[in-house]
């Protein structure tokens, strides 16, 4: 096969670019497989070649698109949005995942029990891990309000997700018997406790003794459906999304949560 | 063009239902009835089938792109959606497959085989889109009360909300079906220590937004909180209060399907039969729930 010969249906076809023109209501080209896939593009591993204005092509990530910004400027390429490359913000009902004040609320406590005193406050210097399985899956972020009640003293509290304490503070207070809460956005890791490895935590310190309570509301995530709260109303039964395993954020190493 | 072998075997379809192969590469061929053999000719503006092989096409020099389609009047390309009887074993599809699935969902496979992934769509994905912050809600004063939609009576004789109280608040001035709101809450003028808990569906929840100790403080907190709807408003929350106080909500960003829902700033325009996301249901307001800072 070469230019100037005609396509083959079922064959490997090589020649330099085709051209398809119309000009009507009805697609130029349909591709249609009642059996798989319809399209396949192959990765292009020539990384000198420019693509022109429309050009959809795949990368590690997902599906780029190349575009022009205006007449007589170079094209740009844009990567496509998508459950593999994106998270987007997901409100929750409010959910109590952390009260040191109550048995129910220690429940999804994997490390740090001991670091709760006999009136239910954290004591200073305190390290809670808690388990946020149930509720999502593979989330990026999480939305919350952290509050300090019964506080014994000045202090602080930190909510982070991944690697070590980072040295910063979500919520502060500066005398005893105080009741105060923040707006929290952090990130969610994993952690490894006892041998049992959970997918998605986040985590607590508090530098001096408080009661600490943790209500979230709400996750970064690549799709809805990875919220258990809004699962049902992001896909319909017959959706393949809703059935689909969940290939997209495989938890890296630096995704760690690290004891302080 | 010229067709090498069999054209008479093939039926011509309609015009501009083409068929053929993918661009850059494959893509398994064709449109309806009108069987082929493999290796047949793709004629222009007709329907080609080609069994189970692909068709390929490949470049002669590196660099080159393989297949431009161009249509002055309407939609270069059509993927017809795939079954749902090929999942899940699609899923072993070569890197950078792309399809179309029975409900409108576009996926592929990444160039390095590693991952699947379905592209956005208004349909059920979300965007936050960050606004000018306006005050929804101000209980000091009556112009800052005429969104609450639900019965004044929780409010004292100064605007206060009262202890054991809950409002609702529509937000549908500033946004159609909005899937949920990003918001600064704040205390005024308490009248003891106490909390506020914000939510938009369903029952209230054990859970606090915003904390105080004493009368006389003004805190306040960033909030979080899921739409709800409640009768003809689409975009509601609800505001309970454990002891009296005034509630100030300043709105700073929407989460949406699409930016044109937003109807603060300048957003761009709805795209032509945008499908959106049901909104969730009415708030519950129960105020005579158990109170949990």
């Amino acid at each position: 096969m070469s230019d100037g010969d005609p396509l083959l249906a079922g064959q490997v076809n090589t020649s330099r670019s085709t051209t398809i023109r119309s000009a009507g209501p009805e697609p130029t080209l349909t591709l249609d497989n009642d059996q798989g896939p319809a399209l396949r593009l192959v990765p292009s591993s020539d990384y000198e070649f420019t693509p022109g204005p429309g050009t959809l092509a795949p990368n590690q990530t997902g599906l780029t698109v190349t575009h022009t910004v205006g007449e007589g400027k170079p094209t740009a390429t844009t990567n496509i949005l998508s459950s593999g490359n994106g998270y987007m913000p997901v409100a929750t009902p409010p959910t109590r995942v952390l009260d040191t004040r109550t048995a129910a609320g220690r429940a999804r406590l994997i490390d740090g029990r001991g670091d709760i005193d006999s009136q239910g406050r954290a004591v200073g210097g305190a390290f809670f891990v808690i388990n946020l399985g149930g509720l999502v899956r593979s989330a990026q972020g999480l939305f919350a309000t952290v509050t300090a009640t019964k506080t014994a003293g000045s202090g602080y509290a930190t909510v982070w997700g991944t690697g070590e304490w980072p040295g910063t503070s979500t919520l502060n207070w500066w005398d005893k018997g105080q009741v105060l809460s923040n707006g929290v956005l952090s990130e969610c890791g994993w952690y490894e406790v006892n041998g049992t490895t959970y997918n998605d935590v986040v985590a607590v310190y508090v530098s001096a003794p408080a009661g600490i309570v943790l209500d979230v509301t709400g996750f970064l995530v690549p799709d809805p459906l990875y919220v258990a709260a809004t699962a049902a109303r992001s896909a319909s039964a017959v959706s393949p999304r809703a059935a689909a395993k969940a290939t997209a954020t495989s938890r890296r190493p630096e995704h760690k949560l690290v004891r302080p | 063009m010229s067709n090498p072998k069999g054209a008479d075997r093939r039926a011509f379809l309609k015009r501009g239902g083409a068929v053929a192969a993918g661009a850059a590469v494959t893509g398994a061929v064709v449109a309806s009835p009108a069987a082929a053999d493999p290796g047949d000719a793709v004629i222009l503006g007709a329907g080609t089938s080609a069994g189970d092989a692909t068709t390929s096409l490949r470049p002669s020099e590196p660099g080159q792109q393989m297949l431009a389609l161009e249509n002055t009047e309407g939609p270069a390309l059509r993927l017809a959606p795939t079954p749902g009887s090929a999942f899940p074993a699609v899923y072993s599809s070569e890197p950078g497959t792309v399809l179309v699935d029975q409900v409108g969902d576009m996926w592929n496979r990444s160039a390095d085989g590693q991952q699947w992934g379905w592209v956005w769509s208004t349909a059920w994905a979300q965007t936050s889109v960050s606004i000018d912050p306006v005050r929804a809600l101000d209980t000091r004063t009556a112009e800052g009360r005429q969104a609450i939609v639900s019965d004044r009576s929780a409010l004292d004789s100064a605007g206060r909300l009262r202890g054991g109280q809950s409002i609702v608040v529509s937000l549908d001035a500033y946004v159609t079906a909005g899937q949920s709101v990003k918001a600064n809450l704040t205390a005024v003028d308490t009248t003891g220590g106490g909390y506020l808990t914000v939510w938009g569906s369903g029952p209230r929840p054990t859970a606090s937004s915003l904390n105080w100790w004493a009368a006389g403080q003004v805190l306040s907190a960033f909030v979080f909180v899921p739409l709800g709807a409640s009768g003809a408003f689409r975009s509601v929350v609800a505001i309970h209060a454990n002891t009296a106080t005034h509630v100030l909500l300043d709105v700073t960003s929407f989460v949406v399907a699409h930016p044109s829902q937003v109807k603060v700033g300048d957003q761009p325009p709805a795209p032509p039969g945008l499908a959106l996301r049901a909104a969730a249901g009415a708030p519950e307001i129960h105020s005579n729930q158990e109170d949990s800072e």
